[in-house]
């Protein structure tokens, strides 16, 4: 049964469309774009109003994304991996079930893939739950982008997603990831 | 002068909305501020699909902000145009200035 506080949250299968088709750097802005209206929209003009939105914008953004997405690739290629998506999310549902997020659970994607966004749901200091992109926080904290060996792609070396659910820069600043969901990032 | 040099009408659009919203621009007020001026139902996906192309031409520029909590704890891009964006709106202006001289578009085909 779908609980009062899920109901106001954006419509979930739109919320995993868009992050099946955004890049890590479009997700960042687009899903924070939508969320921020979304709430707006909620309180102006109730939850049906604002969910309607949701999926409207969420279809016209995907026709955009994937417009200029496909063209570029065969459509063998679009098709193979889309195939790589689902059994990713497969997976990843599988290890999120078990709420297992080590490293090792994960490494299938680190393998398969050419980048991986780790989202993960982190409580703040104040109780109030906020979705941080760990690679973001690897950022924040000092990390560098790319290739430095803290997460992203199958060339670097293992991300350090600790095995007891924390996540955090050279013991920098721990934080305990609650669960862990996973979007694809296709380049 | 090549033809790359002129801009599309959404990318005109899109240049013209970060001129008015000056420092406020990132993808919330922009889609709003087409829809409110337009009366045109935009998407956020057509506006960033533009605002990376116009970004990639060197017509604009991005920074991220600060993530604020109402957006689930991820941060605004905000976009600022640059001198060769603003120069590719005064021509493509002058363009359609040039195009439009002279004719009598209201009663003619009206």
């Amino acid at each position: 049964m779908t609980s009062q506080a899920d109901f106001l949250q954006p419509p979930r299968p739109a919320v995993w469309l868009v992050n099946l088709f955004t890049s890590a750097e479009e997700a960042e802005s687009i899903r924070g774009d939508l969320l921020e209206e979304y709430f707006h929209l909620m309180s102006k003009s109730g939850v049906a109003f604002a969910r309607n939105w949701y999926w409207r914008q969420t279809v016209k953004t995907i026709a955009h994304l994937v417009g200029g997405w496909i063209p570029c690739r065969s459509l063998v290629d679009h098709c193979r991996r889309s195939r790589r998506i689902f059994t990713a999310e497969v997976r990843l549902r599988v290890a999120r079930a078990g709420n297992i997020c080590s490293s090792s659970q994960i490494s299938g994607f680190r393998t398969s893939f050419q980048r991986l966004c780790i989202l993960c749901d982190e409580w703040d200091c104040d109780r109030t739950r906020h979705r941080v992109d760990v690679r973001w926080v690897y950022r924040r904290l000092g990390g560098q982008e790319k290739g430095d060996g803290c997460y992203d792609d199958a060339r670097s070396g293992p991300w350090r997603i600790g095995g007891s659910g924390y996540v955090g820069v050279g013991g920098q600043d721990w934080r305990r990831l609650e669960s862990v969901d996973a979007a694809l990032v296709l380049r | 002068m090549s033809g790359r040099d002129y801009l599309g009408e959404f990318e005109h659009i899109i240049v013209l909305a970060l001129l008015r919203l000056d420092d406020r621009a990132y993808g919330v007020t922009v889609r709003q501020e087409i829809e409110f001026r337009t009366n045109r139902e935009v998407s956020i996906g057509a506006v960033y699909a533009t605002l990376d192309r116009l970004e990639t031409k060197g017509f604009v520029k991005s920074h991220r902000g600060d993530p604020t909590p109402e957006r689930g704890g991820r941060s605004k891009r905000f976009f600022r145009v640059t001198a060769k964006g603003v120069a590719a709106v005064n021509r493509t202006q002058r363009a359609l200035q040039r195009m439009t001289e002279g004719l009598d578009l209201i009663r003619t085909y009206s």
